[in-house]
C-alpha cells in the first residue's frame, strides 16, 4: 500500500484533516515532524499541511523553508516523488523554490491578500479549475476544464513575482495547475472571483515535471460532500478535494 | 519628516527564531534586532508631532513596546529596511487621519528594519536576500 507522509512543523494545524483525507483514499499517511528526517525517503510522497509554520515569523513559510527536512524533501522531488504543498505548505515551497522551479531560484513570492473589502485574513470557498492541458500527479481524476469548489483561508495567498517573463513562461510550461475562476469557469480577475489578488488568477503552481504542487485553496476540507455547502445530500460521498488525492493514489500504482 | 521606530519590550520571538535561523544557515552573528519603522510627511511643528504620535497606541502599546525617532547607527551592525512594495499604508493612515485625528500626516510609509551583526555589509545583503526579504513583492534598503 502506498504512504504518504503528512510533514508538520510548530504552528501546522491541518495536519489531522489531511491524514483523514489521504487515508480515505486507502493509501496510508503518517504524521512526520520537521525535526524526524530518519525515515521519510521510505515514504511515496509528501504533503506540507496547512497552518501557520515557526507563527509566521518573518513572513509566512520562509523559517520552515530553511529547515533540514526540506532538503531531504527537495532531493526526493527531483527523484520524481509526489510534493503537495497546501496553503501554509504552498508559501513554504514557494519560499524553497521547488516551485515553480522555471529557474535556480526563488521566483515567487505568497504576498499579503489585496481583497477591497477585508484586510488580512479572509477565509471563504471559491472555485478553481483544472487549468492545465496535460495530467499531472493531481488531476487524473479531473476532466480538462473541470471546476472543483474549495475552501481558502488565509492572509498571504497572493501569487507574484517580479519576473514579467514568468507568466509567460508558466503558461509556456503547462503549470497553471488552479485558477480561480466563477462558477462558469471564467477567470474574471476581480473579487470574489479572485480572492486576493493573485496574478492571473493562480491557485496552485505545478512543476515542469508534474510531480510537485503548490496550491493555497485546502483539498482536504473538501474531502466529504458534508463539507461542502450545498452539496450535503449524501454527506458521506466523496467531496470535490478528495479527487487530488485520489489522482495522487492513481498516479502512484 | 518624521521617523518613528518601535520595538518590543519583551522578549521578540520573531527577532529569536531570526537569529537562530541565520546560525543554522551557517552564519556568524554577533546580534539581531527587530523594529518596527515608520515614516511621516507632516504639515505644522515636527517637533510636537514627534512627541505625540509615540502616544499614539496603535503604533506604540507602553505597555510593551518602546520607540525612539531617531537611528543610532553602531559599527558593525548593518541596517536593512524591508517594506512591501504594494503596501501603501492607506489604511493606517486612514485611521490616524479620521480616528485618532492626526490630520496634519500627509504621507506615511512602514517597514521593519533589521539591525544585524555580521562581518561585512556583503553578508548582510546577502541574508537579507536569502531570508529577510522575497523580492518578488517586498523592497530592500541598507541605511
Amino acid at each position: 500500500m502506498r504512504k504518504l507522509a503528512v510533514i508538520m512543523f510548530p504552528g501546522t494545524n491541518c495536519e489531522n484533516e489531511t491524514v483523514r483525507a489521504v487515508k480515505a483514499t486507502g493509501m496510508i499517511a503518517d504524521k512526520i515532524r520537521w525535526n524526524d528526517t530518519s525515515k521519510l525517503k521510505e515514504y511515496d510522497g509528501y504533503v506540507i499541511a496547512g497552518g501557520w509554520s515557526y507563527e509566521d515569523r518573518i513572513r509566512a513559510g520562509v523559517i520552515a523553508a530553511k529547515d533540514k527536512i526540506m532538503d531531504t524533501i527537495k532531493e526526493e522531488a527531483s527523484s520524481g516523488k509526489i510534493v503537495l504543498g497546501i496553503c501554509n505548505g504552498c508559501q513554504v515551497l514557494a519560499e524553497t523554490g521547488i516551485i515553480p522551479a522555471v529557474q535556480d531560484r526563488i521566483e515567487i513570492a505568497l504576498a499579503p491578500n489585496i481583497n477591497p473589502y477585508v484586510s488580512g485574513f479572509y477565509c471563504t470557498w471559491v472555485n478553481v479549475k483544472n487549468s492545465v492541458k496535460r495530467k499531472t500527479a493531481f488531476n487524473l481524476t479531473m476532466e480538462p476544464d473541470e471546476i472543483i469548489k474549495i475552501p481558502i483561508a488565509h492572509g498571504e495567498g497572493r501569487f507574484t513575482t517580479k519576473d514579467q517573463n514568468l507568466v509567460p513562461q508558466l503558461l509556456q510550461h503547462d503549470q497553471l495547475q488552479f485558477r480561480y475562476c466563477d462558477s462558469a469557469g471564467n477567470f474574471a480577475n476581480n473579487f470574489p472571483i479572485n480572492p486576493n489578488g493573485s496574478m492571473i488568477n493562480i491557485a496552485g503552481i505545478v512543476n515542469k515535471e508534474g510531480n510537485v504542487l503548490a496550491m493555497m485553496p485546502h483539498p482536504e476540507r473538501a474531502a466529504w460532500q458534508r463539507q461542502v455547502p450545498e452539496e450535503h445530500k449524501d454527506g458521506e460521498l466523496a467531496g470535490p478535494g478528495r479527487k487530488i488525492f485520489e489522482s495522487i493514489k492513481r498516479y502512484l500504482k | 519628516m518624521i521617523e518613528l521606530f518601535v520595538s518590543l519590550k519583551i522578549p521578540d520571538t520573531t527577532g529569536i527564531t531570526a537569529f537562530h535561523t541565520i546560525e543554522k544557515m551557517g552564519y556568524k552573528i554577533s546580534k539581531l534586532k527587530r523594529e518596527v519603522y515608520y515614516k511621516f510627511e507632516v504639515s505644522g511643528d515636527e517637533k510636537e508631532f514627534s512627541e505625540r504620535i509615540g502616544k499614539v497606541d496603535i503604533l506604540v502599546n507602553a505597555n510593551k513596546n518602546k520607540f525612539h525617532n531617531k537611528l543610532e547607527k553602531q559599527d558593525g551592525i548593518f541596517y536593512i529596511l524591508v517594506k512591501d512594495i504594494d503596501d501603501d499604508s492607506s489604511g493606517l493612515l486612514h485611521t490616524l487621519q479620521e480616528r485618532l485625528g492626526l490630520k496634519e500626516i500627509k504621507k506615511m510609509e512602514k517597514g521593519v528594519l533589521w539591525a544585524i551583526g555580521v562581518e561585512s555589509v556583503e553578508i548582510a545583503k546577502e541574508i537579507a536576500n536569502k531570508l529577510l526579504h522575497n523580492e518578488n513583492y517586498q523592497s530592500m534598503e541598507i541605511l
